[in-house]
């Protein structure tokens, strides 16, 4: 009872996966063998990812659309790294990654916090100038072939047959819940997403925080971006371009709000879950792609609305 | 004097828990200028209200050119020609000067579209009989405060307005703006309109104004004509408030050194401030609404930026003071408005507690729970809060227990110079004491207070200095003891004229 009021709202979350994972266990006798679930993780965890780095976005009332694009120019960029069989090159090409990620994050935070510009042009503006430059270095290429120590990193398993983009994004999962729950940090952002004046007159420095939270966004887009050429064994400019439309169904079914200060990881991975398990389910159940999109539209309606109703019923 | 066209006789409204108006009786003749005077929260803009159709009253009579008369909206006084300029404008400031006074009643032609000639031809009739030099064609957001007003007036002539009520249409004007709105408002009397003005700036009443209502804690005073009364006698009017218990601070705990020095301090609201709060000594800023209160502690911690002069805490002085950085150097503001700058509303009591001192509290960087609950627990217990569970919501609270969250907030971060910004605005009597003697027992402790309020006897009950601040500036230093409310009205109004 004293506990948190968080957990029943994940916790009901995690019950509709269950509920609809069992439907699909019953309807489909492939649904439920380890490798089905196991492919089900590995594909949603690629969404994992960037949707972390959206929710913390969101989490101060902002959003990031241009983590496709980051993704994108940051993995061609460091992608020349990974052709080498040595793994100082390979964890100097991640790291490459990551910073590109977090500068782009840093440049979308401070345009927003600084320079208050609307989060929602400003990433969008990112976008496009990401995926430009990312066309003019790629040029029509496409890089492939890379060494078979960088693949571990998007194809190799681990623990019997667990995928490594599973157990990377395991630990993303742990360590981000962990900063938000535990750390000041992770309290200010919750208090500046709530009542941003609050948080000014509590001495919190905003602009601080904000940087930060695209940073993050920034990073993931980046470490996804690293996973997802090692595990195609292909770069090339055009990628990620749906991914920021995936990451915001995963975060809004995951029950973060789109006027910050409410939302937790454990909801956006598992917002990530249901939209890969529907996926999966219905090409199990033989039904043609056009009627995903379709349901995946309504499951985000859906879950809004419930979100939005269950909060009028708690006050 | 012409004869009378409105009377209001005893009108009373309440509001849930507040009794804002309590028999008031107010008369206006053609042509005239009556000046409603009186304190912050008199009761005056709710009286205007009651004649403008925005509230209903919940007992007396409108009478109007010999009728009574009920209005239950905005239109139905309009109709009947009662204008009303608010303090806030209401201006759509992205359409044009013609399209904001024709606005929602634009001529038209045999299309039915908007005749756009004749708005602007008829629009500019306004301006050239109020001798105005404005561009109808302009955007409004390009005009000044001054010029949007009277932009408003033209707005209430082309209603054909009999009654043009005021409120407190020189608050935000510079000295050749408010002759021009004196002029303008001679014109309009000349046309027979009968004017409301609603002020407390006690120097122009009697150059504006007929006659003075007095209104006080939502009843009327009296009524004097201008060029028979004294300034002493309008300013008695005003406070009569009961100083209600005894002095709280039963000894003056001021020590030698200075808590915080402000020096020459001038901002876009303020002018040339310097002030100085000792350890252990309460000083009181009294002043009207407006007067730049709230914008000089904003100034002092770090809000708003500070463009020369400077701030000392603690015998240092801040390269780049921020909210932040004066926290870590125990300066605490506890705001005016909680809900919106106070407290995070849908987060729990132990979050807002700790809010303003993790890093305080956990050096480290990580935030442990349990130690967390505890504290929070023992300030709110400190702080008398009547709950024992630290997750409930904020928002889930009472006006005074939120109160008591966010001055636990502040004691969570154990600061020295703490400034309390209308710290028992809406808040019980009961709650109102304890906190007094929190603020006394702070400042017993060692503790500089500064304590802004618009309650004058929580200012003399507690304060061992005062300051009065006017128009952005400190305009008198009293003592704490000795003096009366109508002197710290008769400074705050601008009844002595400014020293150069």
């Amino acid at each position: 009872m004293k506990k948190k009021i968080a957990i029943p709202d994940t916790l009901s979350r995690l019950l509709a996966v269950i509920l609809i994972a069992v439907l699909l266990s019953i309807t489909c006798p492939n649904f439920l063998t380890v490798n089905n679930i196991l492919n089900i993780f590995n594909q949603a965890s690629l969404n994992v990812f960037i949707a972390i780095g959206m929710m913390m976005t969101m989490l101060i009332g902002g959003i990031d659309l241009s983590v496709g694009s980051v993704l994108a120019i940051s993995s061609v960029l460091s992608a020349r790294f990974f052709f080498r069989d040595d793994l100082v090159s390979i964890i100097l090409g991640i790291l490459f990654a990551i910073t590109i990620g977090i500068a782009c994050g840093l440049v979308n935070g401070t345009m927003v916090s600084v320079f208050k510009l609307p989060a929602f042009l400003v990433t969008f503006g990112m976008s496009q100038i990401c995926r430009g430059f990312a066309y003019l270095y790629m040029n029509g290429k496409v890089f492939n072939g890379f060494s078979d120590s960088f693949k571990v990193i998007g194809k190799g398993r681990l623990v019997g047959k667990v995928q490594m983009p599973i157990l990377i994004s395991l630990v993303c999962l742990v360590l981000m819940a962990m900063f938000l729950k535990k750390s000041i940090l992770g309290r200010q952002i919750y208090v500046s997403g709530s009542n941003p004046s609050c948080a000014r007159y509590s001495g919190i420095n905003i602009n601080k925080i904000t940087m930060l939270c695209y940073a993050f966004s920034g990073m993931f887009a980046a470490l996804a971006g690293v996973v997802y050429v090692s595990r195609l064994d292909a770069a090339e400019a055009t990628i990620g371009t749906a991914y920021a439309n995936d990451a915001i169904a995963a975060a809004a079914i995951g029950g973060i709000s789109f006027a910050g200060g409410k939302g937790n990881v454990y909801g956006t991975v598992i917002g990530a879950v249901l939209l890969t398990l529907i996926k999966n389910g219905m090409n199990q159940l033989g039904i043609a792609t056009e009627y995903q999109k379709l349901v995946t539209g309504l499951v985000i309606i859906i879950a809004v609305l419930i979100d939005r109703k269950s909060a009028k019923i708690a006050r | 004097m012409g004869k009378q066209i409105l009377k209001l006789e005893n009108i009373t409204k309440e509001f849930p828990g507040v009794k804002a108006l309590d028999g008031v009786t107010f008369e206006l003749n053609e042509g005239e200028v009556h000046v409603l005077l009186g304190e912050n929260g008199a009761g005056k803009s709710t009286l205007m209200k009651v004649l403008a159709g925005v509230h209903q009253q919940n007992g007396g009579r409108i009478i109007y050119k010999g009728e009574e008369v009920k209005f239950s909206n905005p239109k139905q006084a309009q109709d009947k020609h009662i204008a009303i300029i608010y303090q806030e404008f209401n201006l759509m400031p992205n359409l044009t000067v013609g399209q904001n006074i024709y606005l929602g009643r634009e001529p038209r032609n045999k299309y039915g579209l908007i005749d756009k000639k004749q708005l602007y031809a008829k629009a500019q009739e306004m301006l050239d009989f109020l001798q105005v030099d404005i561009d109808v064609q302009e955007q409004v957001s390009r005009l000044g405060v001054a010029r949007q007003q009277l932009v408003e007036v033209a707005k209430a002539l082309s209603i054909d307005a009999e009654i043009l009520i005021m409120d407190e249409p020189t608050a935000s004007l510079s000295d050749p703006e408010i002759e021009q709105l004196f002029r303008t408002i001679k014109r309009l009397q000349e046309q027979k309109v009968s004017i409301i003005y609603i002020s407390h700036r006690l120097q122009e009443l009697k150059v504006v104004g007929n006659r003075i209502t007095v209104i006080r804690d939502g009843k009327s005073i009296g009524t004097r004509e201008a060029d028979k009364c004294t300034m002493d006698e309008l300013i008695t009017m005003m406070v009569g408030r009961e100083i209600g218990n005894t002095r709280i601070r039963s000894k003056n705990t001021a020590q030698d050194e200075d808590a915080v020095r402000v020096e020459h301090v001038t901002n876009r609201k303020l002018e040339d401030i310097s002030i100085h709060v000792r350890k252990g000594e309460i000083v009181g800023i009294a002043g009207l609404v407006g007067s730049g209160r709230t914008e000089l502690a904003n100034a002092i911690y770090g809000i708003d930026a500070i463009k020369s002069g400077k701030v000392t805490l603690f015998d240092r002085q801040l390269r780049k003071p921020s909210p932040g950085l004066n926290i870590r150097n125990h300066m605490g503001f506890i705001p005016e408005s909680r809900k919106e700058d106070g407290l995070a509303l849908s987060m729990s009591i132990r979050k807002n507690t700790t809010c303003a001192s993790l890093k305080e509290l956990f050096p480290s960087g990580w935030i442990n729970e349990k130690k967390e609950t505890e504290t929070s627990a023992g300030f709110c217990k400190d702080m008398k809060l009547n709950t024992e569970n630290m997750e409930m919501l904020v928002q889930n609270l009472s006006g005074g227990n939120q109160q008591k969250v966010v001055l636990a907030k502040w004691m969570c971060t154990d600061s020295d110079f703490l400034i309390f910004d209308e710290p028992t605005r809406g808040i019980d009597v009961g709650a109102k004491e304890e906190i007094h003697s929190l603020m006394n027992d702070l400042a017993v402790k060692g503790a500089g207070i500064i304590m802004i309020s618009s309650d004058l006897p929580e200012i003399l009950n507690l304060s061992d200095r005062i300051y009065v601040m006017r128009e952005g500036r400190i305009v008198k230093e009293l003592p704490g003891e000795g003096t009366t409310q109508e002197e710290i009205i008769g400074y705050a109004a601008g009844k002595e004229e400014k020293n150069a």
